[in-house]
Parts: C-alpha cells; structure tokens; sequence
C-alpha cells in the first residue's frame, strides 16, 4: 500500500492514507490524559501555592481572617483554569502507523511519532500518581532532545494497553536494544572480554611529561596575593628586583638566571603533570568483547566506562605538538548516550601509538583514517584566519610598546597570526572515504575526526560575512553525541565544494543508516 | 578515491523541487535562484504569509528594546550627562528607533529573500540567515520524529513551522518556519510514510 501511495504522492493524497489534520478533534480513538491530571498538577504545585499563605496571612490580618478562606478557594480556583485547559488542548491518538500528540492553547502543535521509530516505551508510577492510580508513560526515539513524549498522566489501564500497542517487536531493532538482552551493559562478565590496549606506569609517567601544567603555579601567585597584606609582597618589588638584576649583571649571567628560573619551573610543570595524569590514568585498561569496550583506570577512584561499539558515533585521533612528533596519539570515541551509559566523548588509547590505534578502530566497526583522500582546504583560509587572529596580537604589540623596555620582546607577536594562520590551512585538511568523512584540523594540538557515513544526522553549509568576500563556506557534519559546538566542521572551503560535498555526505548518510 | 568529492557522487534522484513531489497550492512553484547556499539545489521561497509574521516578530523583539533605551534616556542618562556630557539626548533611543525601524521593513524582507526549502523526497534543505547564511540538509532517513508548529501570529497570516527531530545535536531539531501549513504537513505525512515504507523493507 505504501509504495502505491508514494508513487502517486505529487498529485493526492491517496486512499487510506492515514492523513490528520492539525487538531486531533474527530478523529476515532484520540484520547485526552487522564482527568485526574488536572487534579494532580494543582497538588505538584502545591508547595510554591502554600508559600503565599503566609504572605496571605499577613495581608488578611489587618482586614480580618474572615476572607483567608474565600481568598484560598479563589487561588484554588484560578489555578484549575489553566490546568483545565492544558488539560483539555492536549490529545494523543494512535493513527495509522504513528503516534500523534497535537498540544497547545495559543502555539498549537502537532508532533508525529513513526512508530517504525519508538525504540521505548517506559511507564512510570510516581507515590503521587499512585495516590490516584495513574501513571505517566514516556516514548522514547532516540532524537536528540531528551523529553520526545510523556503522557502525565494516563490510567494504570490506558499505560498498560499503550505500552503493549507501542513496543512492537521492530524487525530493524537497534543493536543495543539486542546488547540489553544479554548481561547488563555495567558488568560484563570478564571472561567475555579480551584485552586490546593497556598502559603500564611507565607510559603513564612518560605520557605525564606532555601534560606539562603550570596550574601549580597559578595556585603559588594565588598564594603570594592572599598573603599581600602579612609578607609585605609587592608586584613592585618584584620588578624592582629584576632592575637591580639588569644592573647588577652582565647580559651573559641574566640569561643564565632566566634559563635556571625557566628550568625550574619547567620541572614544576613537569611533576604536577605526571602526577595528574597518574591520578587518572593509573591502571588503564581497555578490554573489548560482545560487541563492547570496556575501560578501567584510575588510582584512587578506579572508574570503569562501557561503550556499546554500536553506539560510537565517531572517532578523534589526537596528536600533541610534541608527543605527537614522537608519534604518540590519543584516540577518542564519541558516543552515543543510552539509557544507561552516557554519552559524549571517551579516551579509549590517551596515550598511543598509530599501531595500537588501528586494531581499536576496526574492533569499533570504523574504517581506520586514509591519508591518500585528504585534501587540504581553500587557500581563503589564511586571509580569514588571519583577520580573525590579528586584533588580540596587534593589541598585545601595541600594549608593549607602551611599556618601553618589553616592546622588543614583544615584536615576534605581530608575525604569530601569520604563522599560525598559515600553519593552520596546511593542517586542516579533509577528505571522504566510502566508508567515513575525514576531517583533519588544529594548530597546536592536531585532531583527525573520523565520521562514518552511518553517524551523519544532517550536514549544515553556513557562511559569514567574511566567508563571503571570499566565497568560502563551513561544512558542519552533525552526529548524535557531540558536545556542544564541537561537531565536525570543514571550515573555509570553496563554496561550490562545500555544496558538492554536503551533497555528497547527505547522500550517502542517508543510504548508510544505522 | 583520489578526488574525495567527485561528480559522480551526486545524488542520483532529481533534486529540483519542481520534481518534488510537494506542489504549492494553487500556482506553480517558483523556484528563485540566489536562495541557500548549494547551487545546484534551487530552494523554493518561503510563503509571502512568512515575511509578514517575520516583519510583526521583528517588531516585537525591537520595540521592548526601544521602549528600555527610552526609559534609560529619560530616567538614567541625565545623571551622566551632567557628569561627562555624553551621551547626547536622543542618541541610545535615535539608534535603536532607526533599528526598529530597519528591522521590520529592509531587515525582514532581506531575511525572507534569504530563506527558502526544498523537499527533494529523500532530503530536506532549509535555507535561512541574511548575514549569516544557513543552509541544513536533513536526510529523510535520519529523521526520528516531527512536529508541525502555529503559534497565533503564524496562524493569522497562513503559515506554519515544520520541526524535524533528529539523533544529532546541534541539528537535533531543524525548523522550517513560513511555509503554509498543508505544505508543512504535505513534507511531514511524506517523511512519515517513507519511514514506514523503509521499516516494510524498502531501502531509502
């Protein structure tokens, strides 16, 4: 039937096209929550009600406790009102091969539910609710806002026949749905799983020294300015010391100080560094079995995180500036959040080499990163970047000549907008496999995104007005799971690719579904 | 795969929205050029209903701001004008009455200019932004649910708002605002019953 329908969709709608209009008034089976709702909202904002009896109290006692009841029933009544109409304006019904909930007073909605798309249906008793027999039953699609649709309330009965109406053996059932089936995602028995990637404390120690901080010593200054007012410490006492300095010492001797200052708080970098990173990374552990990674690590809180390989959506290789020049890399999962495990972004090899990677990647169903592909984006790239990177060092430039003797130090900071600028497009490169998007970007730090095609939900082209002067444009890659404003993003490349590429993604994304 | 973005990766199916299988009511639909920002996918303009509702909500946003830089001339400027002379009397509410101004008129109708869709039956595009230029592409297969939106000011003027859900983040929910509203549930009733059709075995 529906492919007859779809054929001749351009023209009519055809017979037996299950077809509702904007409200759900006449059509059979449509249902109003249950009345009870309006009864149970009132009582849920009781407590803030009752904050204003005092208050009434108060108003009443100069004009006679005698209108406190009238005055009570009056907030009763208003109250019910708008609870009433909400009440009334919201109806859900079963049509055809959707779920339909069409809602509001003013801004009138219509949401439609594929059934083919409801992946749970979780009905919920709250002590409240189970005052007045009811239950609130919530569908979940896995779209990307959390509340898809709650019916608060409906009848013990009506959940029940919900229920059963809605989880209808899918034949393209999720996988994790399937996963579920078997031991709890939390606890895997071990003897399901085989190790793939594990750290001793050696490489923990050597991946510390890369994690250089120097938040040690933000605490030190924080620590002079708190005891300012006890040891006398001044700001200008410290420059007057580096004065006397200049005075007292040849050039040759200043720069050993400066050298031997620099050296010690470089150690002190290095040493809060390697200690934080085996604080976390103590122990790490990465296992795979079952169609799931599972990672331990930690010193003093050991933590343990399962991925459903199903669920990653995509996959970040990091490269350090420096320990990424001696080939270590980092390798990230970006997943999709279950109803049990979170989602967002996981390190799954924080301290790696390209070898050890690779194995992951295929464990994960993903095709590992293609070098050949990659094509570097618009040469626009650098006149952009540079005009957004100028204003801070000019700043800085001309703040340093104000202070006479820094302004020499301070030069090179006009050329670092050029130089990054540059380096900045000759990282950034993307490209496209049968399998994933590839993206490649980063100045300091380098990141290699891989996007199976299978993980796109929706390509956006977007261009600012300095894009335009160019004719340059950014290509966002959107996927289930990113944190925010860290999706995978092409930026600056000829427009017209930009639209040929997205395209192209949109193209194969929605052939390639999970 | 030398050339990541080949020719011959386009999209097989025709993407003009005359081939589309949404017809306007009444008129052809006339596909404009210059709107979105893929050259081969012409967008069809919003509905002329969409560029009033957009002229009355530039109006509301602009004329709490012009009511406030009133209230701040009057009532708090004189106190530092007394003390540094500036700013002129006038000034805040001259700027921002010249922006209520552009808003509604110049600013709404080059932002509906800006605007447009196209259902292609496999994908949606949604154009939008006169500085900042949008353009979103939703494929069909990716859409988890899907509402259709009226508040009283769309109503009044014909036009409805289209919102696809998706599983991603910051494209988990694209709107399509200012088309009428059988065109919004003409796309919606489409997507929903090629979602069935796909769960029935079809491929997408």
């Amino acid at each position: 039937m529906t492919s007859a329908c779809r054929s001749q969709r351009t023209k009519t709608a055809c017979l037996g096209d299950p077809r509702v209009t904007n409200t759900l008034t006449g059509v059979e089976g449509a249902r109003r929550l249950h009345p009870g709702t309006t009864a149970l909202r009132i009582l849920r904002s009781a407590p803030s009600t009752l904050l204003a009896i005092p208050a009434a109290f108060a108003f009443f006692a100069e004009r006679g406790l005698f209108w406190v009841l009238p005055f009570a029933l009056g907030i009763i009544l208003l109250s019910t009102v708008p609870s009433y109409l909400r009440w009334r304006a919201f109806r859900y019904a079963i049509v055809g091969d959707e779920f339909v909930i069409t809602d509001g007073l003013v801004n009138l909605s219509r949401r439609s539910i594929p059934l083919a798309r409801i992946q749970d249906v979780s009905v919920e008793q709250r002590p409240l609710q189970r005052l007045f027999r009811l239950a609130s039953v919530k569908i979940e699609t896995g779209g990307g806002d959390a509340n898809e649709a709650a019916l608060d309330s409906v009848s013990m009965a009506e959940a029940t026949r919900l229920r059963a109406m809605l989880r209808k053996p899918a034949p393209s059932m999720p996988a994790d749905q399937i996963v579920a089936t078997g031991p709890t995602p939390e606890s895997p028995a071990d003897e399901w799983l085989h190790p793939v990637f594990a750290m001793g404390v050696p490489r923990i120690v050597f991946m510390g020294l890369f994690r250089f901080s120097l938040v040690w010593l933000a605490a030190l200054f924080a620590a002079f300015q708190y005891v300012d007012d006890f040891v006398d410490f001044r700001w200008r006492d410290v420059k007057a010391i580096i004065a006397e300095g200049q005075q007292r010492f040849d050039p040759a001797t200043q720069i050993w100080l400066l050298g031997s200052a620099a050296i010690g708080l470089l150690l002190l970098g290095m040493a809060s560094g390697i200690i934080a990173t085996l604080l976390r990374e103590y122990g790490f552990r990465l296992s795979f079995g079952d169609g799931r990674f599972r990672r331990v690590r930690g010193l003093l809180t050991k933590t343990e995180v399962v991925v459903v390989a199903r669920r990653i959506q995509l996959a970040i290789i990091r490269r350090g500036w420096l320990s990424g020049r001696l080939g270590w890399r980092s390798l990230v999962f970006q997943t999709l959040g279950g109803s049990d495990d979170k989602g967002g972004r996981q390190d799954v090899a924080p301290f790696a080499r390209e070898g050890e990677i690779a194995p992951i990647l295929t464990m994960a169903g993903l095709p590992s990163f293609d070098v050949q592909v990659m094509r570097p984006v618009s040469r626009g790239h650098i006149w952009r970047t540079l005009v957004r990177a100028s204003p801070a060092p000019a700043a800085v430039t001309i703040v340093g000549f104000t202070f006479q003797p820094l302004a020499f130090y301070v030069l090179p900071f006009a050329m670092l907008p050029v130089v990054l600028a540059i380096i900045s497009r000759r990282n950034h490169r993307f490209g496209r496999t049968d399998g994933a998007v590839q993206i490649a970007r980063g100045v300091v730090v380098h990141r290699r995104w891989i996007v199976p095609h299978r993980s796109v939900q929706t390509v956006t082209i977007s261009q600012g007005p300095l894009q335009r002067l160019f004719s340059l444009a950014t290509v966002d890659v959107d996927t289930a799971g990113a944190p925010t404003g860290q999706d995978a993003a092409i930026i600056d490349v000829r427009l017209a690719d930009a639209a040929t590429l997205a395209l192209d993604i949109s193209a194969r994304a929605r052939s390639n579904r999970l | 795969m030398t050339d990541s973005i080949a020719p011959d990766a386009q999209p097989a199916e025709p993407l003009m929205p005359q081939a589309g299988p949404v017809p306007m009511a009444g008129a052809e639909p006339a596909v404009v050029a210059g709107i979105g920002l893929i050259e081969a996918v012409p967008l069809l303009p919003l509905d002329r209903g969409a560029l009033q509702v957009m002229r009355i909500m530039a109006l509301l946003t602009a004329l709490p701001a012009l009511i406030g830089a009133v209230a701040l001339d009057v009532f708090a400027f004189p106190m530092v004008r007394e003390e540094i002379g500036f700013p002129p009397f006038g000034l805040l509410p001259g700027v921002i009455a010249l922006y209520a101004l552009w808003a509604p008129t110049i600013g709404a109708s080059r932002a509906w200019a800006r605007s447009g869709y196209a259902y292609t039956g496999r994908e949606l595009h949604v154009a939008s932004g006169w500085l900042f230029r949008r353009h979103t592409i939703v494929p069909a297969s990716r859409v988890q649910h899907i509402d259709v939106t009226q508040g009283p000011i769309e109503r009044a003027f014909g036009v409805a708002t289209l919102i696809l859900h998706t599983a991603g983040t910051q494209g988990s929910m694209v709107e399509l605002f200012g088309v009428t509203h059988k065109v919004a549930e003409e796309i919606r009733d489409d997507i929903r019953l090629q979602i069935a059709a796909h769960e029935n075995g079809m491929p997408w």
